[in-house]
């Protein structure tokens, strides 16, 4: 057989060759419209990107931030306190320490940090202290808040943490701290200095950790998803049935916790989660729809008559969450023509079951949150916005063959922000041990469907209950 | 050839006008290209959209080295080949069959209208379309082909073959004995 052209094929070529024929109008409209959309994709990409890391950075910077000023603030307290040992008497009624006499020029800094202890405390007799002004005396469990407050900032200050901790046991009246000489001088505590003492450790322990630090989170969530959802004219008339079912699921994650304050603290993390939606298609007596009845499916079950795009041996199907391309025709299903039917489409797809649309995310969370009550029982308030990445997108029909994986949705963008709000309920297990159960409500703030036609949010609901380790 | 250097450089930096110049000056020869690969008019519309998409994000690679019109219309080929691919899967079927060619007048073939034939070739089976294209309008060679395609080389000659009998036998059927078959209706 011969490689060069014969002589039809000179003939086809040549006729062929110079063939041009003026392309419909609306192609051009169409190209445009697309490269508009490219061009929004592309900018909103762009802004999305650059508020993610806008948002790193400032969490980054506040939390080197507050750690930098948290050691600052430490030492010089320490560095200030040159303080005689307290009047027995007034450590016995704790709860109103009489003025203690100091050095006049130490006055101010003592102050100060009376102020600082004083924040760090809910004890009443210390705010009193505050208010006499006049009270410069450090007593037993100041000194013990200025010790575990101080053990935070550093190892390099634990010689001067245990200044104020000798000076509690020093009996002597004339004792200073700067001359620390034996360790086992706590031997001569008395018994109710001992109790206060752990009465003290036990308090702080949990004034510790309202203070700045790192948590770290593990939960997960049974969760129910639905969504929101707008679609244009046209693309509604060929639409699967909308029924306003979400689905059931279980997400979860990890968690980082940095506490910047007492009250506020930032949180990210990674979490995965499933959104979508359930359909089963109903007769639709007056939608532009294929109306033949679909008489085989069993009594109560759910099936559907939905008109599909077969062109090219494609078939695609119109369908809440975006077009749904079929890889297979799935099993059970039958494709019927519509005979007499106002659809755009030529065919309608026939099959009992239900169809679902299920979309994986993996979350990146952005989250402020702020203690509103701080017993053994925290209450916490949470919000904030997640960058949330489809990693999957599955569409399903189940019928009785059982559940076929029978395409994905197109048009489904990778990356989408969602906004989260909730309510955490904290338990204290132990001093660093504590469990959460929070529920939170998650809502797309974008269409996670490119298509203009198609305006598809998810949200879930979900009842996060995890382990919290701070350190 | 300047104006249009300008046109395209106007396009890779995204100006809509100069975009649509360009596809006013393109859009007929190239829906021309994508209708012989096609097995309908809408299928040539599809890719001649989907191909002039990849031309406009794409134009700010052409180095304006070789024909401008030559790199569109690889564009619109691959296009139309990718479609291809994805909508028929591909059975690595070897087809050696040799097929006896039909002899056919020029003349015949002279008289017949450049639209009448483009529907011929629009009616051949989708691989035989693709092969006769490749080999009769772009040139390619049977190793070409059977690289771009995945087919052997054998398969390639023989989906020729094959096309160019189809395509013959087409013709004689439709205007070879028109006057005879117009007597036996009388």
């Amino acid at each position: 057989m011969k490689e060069e052209l014969d002589n039809m094929d000179k003939i086809f070529r040549e006729k062929l060759e110079g063939f041009s024929e003026e392309p419909p109008v609306f192609l051009w409209d169409n190209i445009q419209a697309t490269l508009a959309g490219q061009r929004r994709k592309k900018r909103m990409a762009w802004y999305s990107w650059s508020a993610v890391a806008a948002l790193l950075v400032f969490a980054f910077l506040a939390g080197w931030y507050f750690n930098e000023t948290a050691e600052k603030v430490t030492p010089r307290v320490t560095e200030s306190e040159t303080v005689k040992p307290a009047d027995k008497q007034n450590i016995i009624e704790r709860d109103i320490p009489a003025p203690v006499t100091t050095d006049i020029e130490k006055q101010n800094e003592t102050i100060e940090s009376d102020r600082l202890l004083a924040d760090a405390t809910k004890k009443r007799s210390i705010q009193k202290i505050q208010e006499e002004k006049t009270s410069t005396s450090v007593t037993d469990f100041e000194d013990k808040e200025t010790r575990i407050e101080i053990a935070t900032a550093g190892l390099n200050l634990m010689e001067k943490i245990e200044k104020p901790e000798f000076k509690v046991t020093a009996q002597e009246p004339s004792f200073t701290l700067t001359k620390k000489d034996e360790p086992d001088a706590s031997a001569e505590f008395l018994t109710w200095e001992q109790k206060m003492i752990d009465e003290n450790t036990r308090e702080l322990a949990r004034i510790t950790h309202e203070n700045s630090g790192w948590k770290l989170g593990l939960n997960v969530s049974p969760g129910y998803s639905s969504y929101t959802a707008k679609h244009g004219a046209t693309y509604a008339s060929n639409m699967t049935y909308e029924a306003n079912e979400g689905s059931a699921n279980l997400s979860g994650g990890i968690s980082v916790q940095y506490k910047t304050g007492k009250r506020i603290s930032i949180e990210s993390g990674i979490y995965y989660a499933q959104n979508g939606q359930e359909t089963g298609s109903s007769p639709q007596l007056f939608a532009l729809r294929a109306e033949m009845d679909y008489a085989f499916a069993p009594a109560g079950k759910n099936y559907f008559n939905t008109a599909v795009n077969l062109a090219g041996n494609r078939m695609a199907m119109n369908s809440t969450a975006g077009i749904i391309e079929f890889e297979e025709l799935p099993r059970g299903a039958e494709i019927a023509a519509n005979l007499e039917s106002a659809g755009t489409y030529a065919n309608s797809l026939l099959t009992s079951g239900e169809l679902s649309q299920v979309f994986d995310f993996v979350e990146i969370p952005l989250y402020l949150r702020y203690l509103v009550i701080d017993r053994k029982m925290d209450v916490e308030l949470v919000g904030g916005v997640n960058a949330g990445l489809v990693v999957g997108n599955n569409a399903y029909i189940n019928n009785e063959f059982g559940v076929q994986n029978i395409g994905k949705t197109l048009d489904i963008s990778t990356v989408n922000v969602s906004g989260t709000v909730g309510v955490g309920l904290n338990y204290a297990l132990g001093k660093n041990l504590s469990v959460a159960v929070e529920p939170r409500l998650n809502y797309y703030m974008n269409s996670i469907n490119r298509n203009s036609e198609v305006d598809f949010r998810p949200y879930r609901v979900g009842v996060y209950t995890g382990l919290y380790y701070e350190f | 050839l300047e104006e249009l250097k300008n046109i395209i450089n106007e396009c890779a930096s995204g100006n809509a006008r100069a975009q649509e110049k360009l596809y006013r000056m393109f859009a007929p020869k190239m829906f021309g290209v994508c209708l012989r690969y096609a097995k309908d008019r809408t299928e040539a519309e599809d890719n001649l959209q989907d191909g002039f998409i990849k031309v406009f994000s794409n134009i700010k690679n052409f180095r304006h080295e070789g024909s401008f019109e030559g790199w569109m219309r690889r564009i619109m080929v691959n296009v139309s080949l990718s479609k291809f691919r994805k909508q028929h899967v591909l059975y690595p079927v070897e087809d050696m069959g040799q097929y006896d060619s039909l002899q056919i007048s020029d003349d015949i073939l002279a008289k017949i209208a450049a639209e009448d034939l483009l529907g011929l070739v629009q009616q051949l089976p989708p691989r035989y379309r693709m092969v006769f294209n490749l080999f009769v309008m772009e040139g390619l060679n049977h190793q070409e082909i059977s690289e771009t395609m995945e087919i052997s080389v054998g398969t390639s000659k023989s989906n020729l073959a094959r096309a160019r009998d189809i395509l013959k036998r087409k013709v004689l059927d439709l205007y070879g004995e028109v006057e005879s078959n117009a007597n036996f209706l009388a």
